[in-house]
């Protein structure tokens, strides 16, 4: 029906006015389908007969199709199982025939679709197949009042084409009204989608409308948000105070490890030192008496590889220590960054090169002052030595016997000689005795003067080694604990900095998705009021369309006689 | 100034007390001519949009989904939701957004803001699903004062313009969008006395939208043989147009069939609605609400004829079909009420809200309502092998109630026990787990009596308590619900429905 075209035209206008909509599929293939419409010309004719229907009938039904056929008439077979089935695109006839047998008449489905007050059938043949005429009449009576009825008998039907079937009863020209009018019905439902699209767009329009005036109040509010002073400032203080516990800490731990008696490197010196039980000893040209005692440079590699490893092992905890204490500080960090929707920190660019603990233990674990010392040769020289403990004595002894050999020297006359006697004997009794005393003293006393000796040296070097033990723990803790601060300092430092720059970026990036947000918003606006003007040139098209739609159909009932 | 909640499956709808005392509805704030809040939100990215704001914007996020009688997943543990970012959303979140919309709408309305706000549910919600509800007003940072069952709100209401209703029996008759309940209640002065309850579970609007539902499905198939999308956009279409449909039968002054265009993705096609077919199927619904009804006076001893009255509330009762049901079933001698069917329940909630106030109003008179319990409660001991029910509380004794159980407790045989809490109206159908009781380890401790104390309250949760029947102390114990693949984690929804904008509110 080329008057559809039309429509379908105008139909274009109405798609280009809502382009985005959630139907423009729908109404695309709507217009489509109204130009498959336009293009048809054929008379579409309903035959209602029952799935069981009487041979009668179903003869007949062979009959309309037979009379159908090469005439420009189609026909369409409606039994209870589909005649309520409607789909937009095929043609809804304004004529239909009723093979009316005993089937059709108990068939209530179908009496029902009858009775639709809304039905578009223009003209129903019934076609009486009863066996009387008893039926006929109530059967006619329930058809809507729009509806004209004409009742057939199976003998009208004979050997005529349907468009003489037609014709018998209808007039020529009204038969092309009423052809025209099946074809606007089959248009009809666009109405109702077009109501049901146009007002599901509008309120969704509007509704975007409202929501779009409070985006720019949730934009301001964002961008009062993006003040990050506050989490800058508690994040320094957390880092701050995290660092400096940490330093804190090493000082206090290296303090402890050095406390005399208690710390742990002071009681592994004690160890160490305990450990040197003798010397090595050297002859000394000068000094033909004495050996000239030093450490056994062994002991003192031994002694140097424990402290240098004790220190290692301190110095090796901290690192792994330190890192874990910082990945602890910067997850901290990270969940208060993530919270605010900062980038978190990259761990790869915060960590300076930790402090070589190699270069410090080989900077201080050194001997600096060595132990050299002396001690007595054994045998014979030891009493020779030993002897020049006596040698006042001797002195006094010497002195004392010097006058005593003068009086023993004296004349042998008289009382002198009684005295040279008595000197001479007591002399060499006081020399014997002397010389007993003195062996036995010295055999005495030698061992231990020499267990003495020994005791003192290897004291005084321990002593020695103690004061260098101590210098290196001391100096390599001060020196770690320095290079420690240092490096807490340097990884606080590159922390505040990235996250200074994190906060950086993140305000640079969302100033610029804020002024994207409100050039998209400024755009939304305009974007829904021009989707609104859409809407409302839509309805108008909808209107016109409709207007016309009603007049092709006043113009094709118009002078319709049935 | 107050605020009563009827948080329904399909709608919510709020009021609150004018100055001289009588219920008022609180209009949606964007439109005062809207009443009512649908129960449904939809969540795109950072935003949320709940009630009539969901309704209208569906069609300009297909591919979002409508979230939906949520109130029926209540107690469940199961997530009704995945946003864009994969997290879960539980029904109590879903909720929590509506009543925040419904606190936003109310606090615009009442210059004065409200002090009292009370929240009405299902008679027939057992102990969890209660619970939901509390826990979705206080993800809505919604201070509640109490929660109240819908028929008990809406005899409030009846009770209030109707002083003649002393002595009398009244079936509080409350067919809703996604439940039944039932609810026998006598008045005496101020005291509302609930002598019965009972109802059906997942039975309501949906089911009749449901029947239209398939209907069309039916059609669609016959008509182009395939089968009917399952796309978002279009279930969200069918699901409204299935609504109107429902409504249109429901409606009809006088029986007649229904013919609708459909348009179903780029096809159309006109849909028949029979409403014989239609009234059949719709009437074995309302057979199943007359078989509770016919139960639960029967466990009374009473005959239906013993009813004075009975009023229709919720949105499915306000139809003629379910009108025309009733009537052709009362006596002369019965009254078949219906008033108000939609808002009932949330000015009963509201005027209940105000029996909670100070008393500043001459109008306003203290409530004292004695209700009784909705389920039968017991406990199942796990190491007993029958697993045998031990009933604590019989249904329909009036609240509180409290009442114990003693199990013979060995450590040496076991570390933990465990004690399954459970609600039901017949232990041969329908038992609620509620959850279980896990106390232990014990220690060292020998042989000694367990004493298990359920507290049934007034506003019907449950309360529970553990301790040693041989010395009197206090056991620990943990509650741990149904088991769910996704765990509800306050918090977590907290922080979830505190960073959307809902409807763009600042």
């Amino acid at each position: 029906m080329r008057e559809l075209q039309y429509i379908a035209e105008r139909f274009d206008d109405l798609i280009r006015e809502l382009p985005v909509s959630s139907y423009a599929g729908f109404l695309e293939e709507t217009k489509r389908k109204i130009k498959v419409l336009a293009d048809k010309d054929e008379f579409y004719i309903d035959v209602f007969n029952c799935t069981n229907a009487s041979s009668e009938s179903k003869k007949t039904v062979k009959l309309l199709e037979s009379a159908a056929q090469n005439t420009g008439y189609r026909i369409s077979l409606k039994d209870e199982n589909n005649f309520s089935t409607r789909i937009f695109e095929t043609v809804f006839p304004s004529v239909g025939f009723v093979l009316l047998d005993e089937e059709m008449l108990q068939n209530d489905a179908l009496k029902q679709h009858f009775k639709k007050t809304d039905s578009t059938y223009k003209v129903m043949f019934i076609v009486n197949l009863l066996s009387n005429n008893d039926g006929i009449r109530d059967f006619s009576r329930q058809f809507s009042i729009r509806t004209k009825t004409f009742t057939l008998s199976p003998a009208d039907l004979e050997g005529k084409s349907i468009g003489e079937i037609i014709g018998a009863s209808i007039e020529a020209a009204s038969v092309d009204k009423i052809k025209k009018i099946a074809y606007l019905n089959s248009i009809k439902p666009v109405f109702s989608f077009l109501d049901d699209i146009l007002s599901s767009e509008n309120k969704a329009a509007n509704t975007r409308k409202l929501l779009n005036t409070q985006n720019t109040n949730i934009t301001r509010k964002e961008e009062q948000s993006l003040n990050n002073n506050e989490v800058t400032s508690n994040l320094r203080q957390l880092i701050q105070k995290s660092s400096q516990e940490l330093e804190k800490s090493y000082k206090i731990k290296y303090e402890d490890l050095n406390k005399p008696n208690t710390g742990q490197f002071s009681i592994l010196t004690q160890e160490r030192c305990n450990m040197l039980t003798d010397f090595e000893r050297k002859s000394l040209a000068e000094k033909s008496e004495k050996y000239e005692t030093t450490i056994a440079p062994g002991f003192i590699n031994s002694f140097v590889t424990a402290i240098s490893n004790s220190i290692q092992k301190e110095l090796g905890k901290d690192e792994a220590f330190i890192k874990s204490s910082f990945e602890d500080m910067i997850s901290q960090i990270n969940i208060q960054l993530k919270n605010k929707g900062i980038q978190p920190l990259k761990v790869d660019t915060i960590y300076p090169p930790f402090p070589e603990k190699e270069r410090t233990i080989n900077s201080f674990c050194y001997i600096n002052k060595n132990y050299t010392g002396e001690l007595i040769k054994k045998g014979a020289t030891e009493y020779f030595v030993a002897l020049r403990d006596y040698t006042g004595l001797i002195m006094v002894v010497g002195g004392l016997l010097a006058p005593l050999s003068i009086v023993a020297s004296a004349s042998d006359s008289g009382v002198f000689k009684n005295i040279a006697t008595w000197v001479k004997a007591t002399t060499a009794g006081i020399s014997l005795l002397m010389i007993i005393y003195g062996i036995f003293d010295l055999r005495r006393r030698i061992p231990k003067k020499r267990v003495e000796e020994f005791e003192r040296e290897l004291n005084k070097a321990k002593e020695i080694l103690t004061q260098e033990s101590k210098r290196m723990f001391n100096e390599s803790s001060r020196d770690w604990t320095s290079n420690i601060s240092n490096w807490i300092r340097d990884a606080s430092q590159n922390i505040n900095l990235q996250i200074d720059r994190n906060i950086k970026d993140l305000l640079s990036q969302k100033a610029s998705q804020m002024n994207q947000e409100k050039v998209q918003q400024q755009k939304q606006q305009q974007s829904v009021d021009l989707l609104l003007r859409n809407i409302q040139s839509a309805e108008r098209v909808k209107e016109q369309l409709n207007t016309r739609y009603r007049d092709m159909v006043n113009e094709a009932e118009k002078d319709l006689k049935l | 100034m107050v605020l009563g909640i009827d948080l329904g499956t399909s709608n919510t709808v709020s009021a609150s007390l004018s100055r001289d005392g009588s219920p008022v509805l609180i209009p949606d704030a964007n439109n005062k001519d809207v009443q009512i809040t649908p129960s449904i939100a939809l969540i795109e990215g950072r935003k949320a949009y709940a009630g009539n704001f969901a309704e209208n914007l569906y069609e300009s996020l297909p591919d979002k989904q409508i979230i939906s009688y949520f109130k029926r997943s209540f107690g469940t543990q199961e997530p009704v939701y995945f946003d864009d970012y994969k997290n879960p959303w539980f029904s109590e979140t879903v909720a929590s957004l509506i009543l925040r919309k419904v606190k936003y709408d109310a606090e615009l309305y009442l210059p004065d803001g409200f002090r009292q706000a009370v929240i009405t549910v299902p008679a027939h919600y057992n102990d969890v699903q209660r619970k939901s509800v509390i826990e979705a007003a206080r993800l809505a940072d919604l201070e509640l004062t109490a929660i109240i069952e819908e028929p008990v709100a809406a005899a409030l209401f009846y009770g209030s313009y109707n002083k003649k209703i002393d002595e009398e029996i009244i079936l509080i008759y409350d067919f809703g969008g996604g439940t039944f309940d039932l609810t026998l209640i006598t008045k005496s002065g101020n005291q509302l006395n609930v002598i019965a309850k009972d109802g059906v579970n997942k039975l309501g609007g949906k089911e009749f939208d449901d029947i239209v539902h398939n209907t069309i499905k039916e059609g669609y198939e016959k008509s182009f043989g395939s089968y009917f999308p399952t796309d978002k956009l279009t279930t969200n279409r069918i699901a409204k147009i299935a609504e109107s449909i429902k409504i249109e039968l429901n409606d009809a002054e006088t029986p007649r069939n229904v013919s609708k265009w459909i348009m179903v993705g780029r096809d159309a096609f006109e849909a028949t609605f029979h409403y014989e077919n239609y009234a059949s199927k719709a009437n074995q619904l309302i057979i199943k609400t007359e078989q509770a009804v016919n139960r639960c006076l029967r466990s009374l001893g009473m005959q239906f004829t013993d009813i004075n009255k009975i009023v229709l509330i919720g949105g499915t009762s306000s139809s003629k079909l379910v009108y025309n049901f009733w009537k052709g079933k009362v006596s002369p001698k019965q009254e078949l009420v219906y008033h108000q069917p939609l808002s009932s329940v949330a000015k009963g909630a509201a005027l209940y809200a105000a029996s909670f106030s100070d008393g500043n109003s001459a109008e306003i008179v203290p409530i004292d309502l004695k209700s009784v319990s909705t389920y039968n409660i017991g406990l199942v001991f796990a190491n007993d092998s029958k697993k045998q029910i031990d009933l604590l509380i019989h249904r329909n004794t009036p609240l509180p109630v409290s009442s114990k159980k003693v199990y013979k407790i060995n450590p040496q045989q076991n570390d933990f026990v465990h004690i399954e809490l459970c609600q039901f109206w017949d232990p041969q159908e329908d038992i609620h787990k509620l959850g279980t009781i896990k106390a232990g380890p014990f220690g060292l401790m020998s042989e000694f009596y367990l004493e298990v104390a359920v507290e049934n309250r007034l506003n019907g949760t449950i309360g529970i308590k553990l301790k040693n029947a041989d010395n009197g102390r206090d056991i620990k114990f943990e509650f741990i619900r149904k088991a769910s693949d996704h765990k509800y984690d306050y918090q977590q929804q907290k922080a979830m429905v505190d960073s959307v904008y809902l409807n763009n509110y600042i």
